[in-house]
């Protein structure tokens, strides 16, 4: 400790050591601040998650008769990519098919719908074809495993 | 003369500042805006959906990979022994829910005989997880 702390020259004499403690260098607190942004950045997940809420294939299939069920098969397509819509053994088009069912619900508001999927057709696919009959607003659509 | 050498070392520390005020606010935001999870054991690409359904946080996560394997709750588990190590998780009470995250390129066969499988082990709903799109397709 240097002596004479109530004299000017004192008062200065303090200062330099207090300013030698003050610059310790920041370089390790950078390292460790770099490091946890490292991890933070490889760790951290921005993921966003949605979800359909289903009830598991046989539980909506045997909750109600399928009587006067719309029964929409999804099949492979043989070249490229995409699926091919089947509404009772006929070939249709989604558009087309969003039309009948529009115009199905209009006069039967609890319209069941079934939907099948074939082999080779991707999850992606079939959700895709969810997404559009789901955004008809339609209260009762259930996932069929395939026939046989 | 005192302030010469004083002034000299704040200048090298000062050029550093906007540096650590930058990683300081990176690392802030990625504290905050990120959330800490396990990695998957194998890559689950969800299928892409326009769905709002928001995922239930405290319920099993199921993960069906591309070529069929399975991870309950990030640990890889085989198809047979999938009952086994579900009926531990399930004995809560409400209905019995899990979380399915099944990859988009899967065949959808195979997804739907893994939910009956499951119904068979005693779940009664099913949240099929998906993400939002990417790129919005007209």
């Amino acid at each position: 400790m240097p002596p004479g702390n109530d004299s000017a020259a004192g008062r200065f004499a303090i200062a330099r050591p207090r300013s030698r403690r003050a610059g310790i260098s920041l370089t390790p607190l950078i390292d460790v601040v770099f490091i946890l942004l490292v991890f933070f950045m490889l760790a951290s997940n921005f993921m966003e998650w949605r979800a359909y809420d289903m009830g598991t294939p046989v539980q909506t299939a045997a909750a109600g008769s399928d009587e006067g069920a719309m029964l929409v098969e999804l099949r492979a397509a043989d070249q490229g990519a995409g699926v091919i819509l089947h509404l009772a053994g006929e070939r249709i088009s989604v558009v087309e098919l969003e039309q009948r069912l529009r115009t199905r619900l209009e006069r039967v508001p609890d319209q069941r719908v079934l939907l099948r999927a074939g082999p080779g057709v991707p999850l992606q696919e079939t959700v895709r074809v969810l997404d559009r009959l789901d955004s008809l607003g339609l209260q009762e659509l259930a996932l069929l495993p395939p026939a046989g | 003369m005192r302030f010469a050498p004083r002034h000299r070392r704040r200048s090298s520390e000062d050029s550093l500042l906007p540096l650590i005020n930058i990683v300081f606010l990176l690392l802030i935001f990625f504290m905050v805006a990120g959330r800490l999870t396990s990695s998957d054991p194998f890559e689950v690409e969800a299928p892409e959906s326009i769905s709002e359904g928001l995922p239930q946080p405290e319920i099993p996560n199921l993960l069906l990979g591309r070529d069929g394997s399975l991870a309950l709750n990030g640990e890889i588990v085989s198809r047979d022994k999938l009952g086994q190590h579900l009926a531990p998780l399930l004995d809560g009470e409400g209905p019995a829910k899990l979380r399915l995250r099944a990859d988009g390129r899967a065949d959808t066969p195979e997804v739907v005989a893994l939910m009956e499988e499951l119904r068979g082990h005693g779940i009664e709903r099913l949240q099929l997880i998906t993400q939002p799109q990417r790129d919005a397709q007209p």
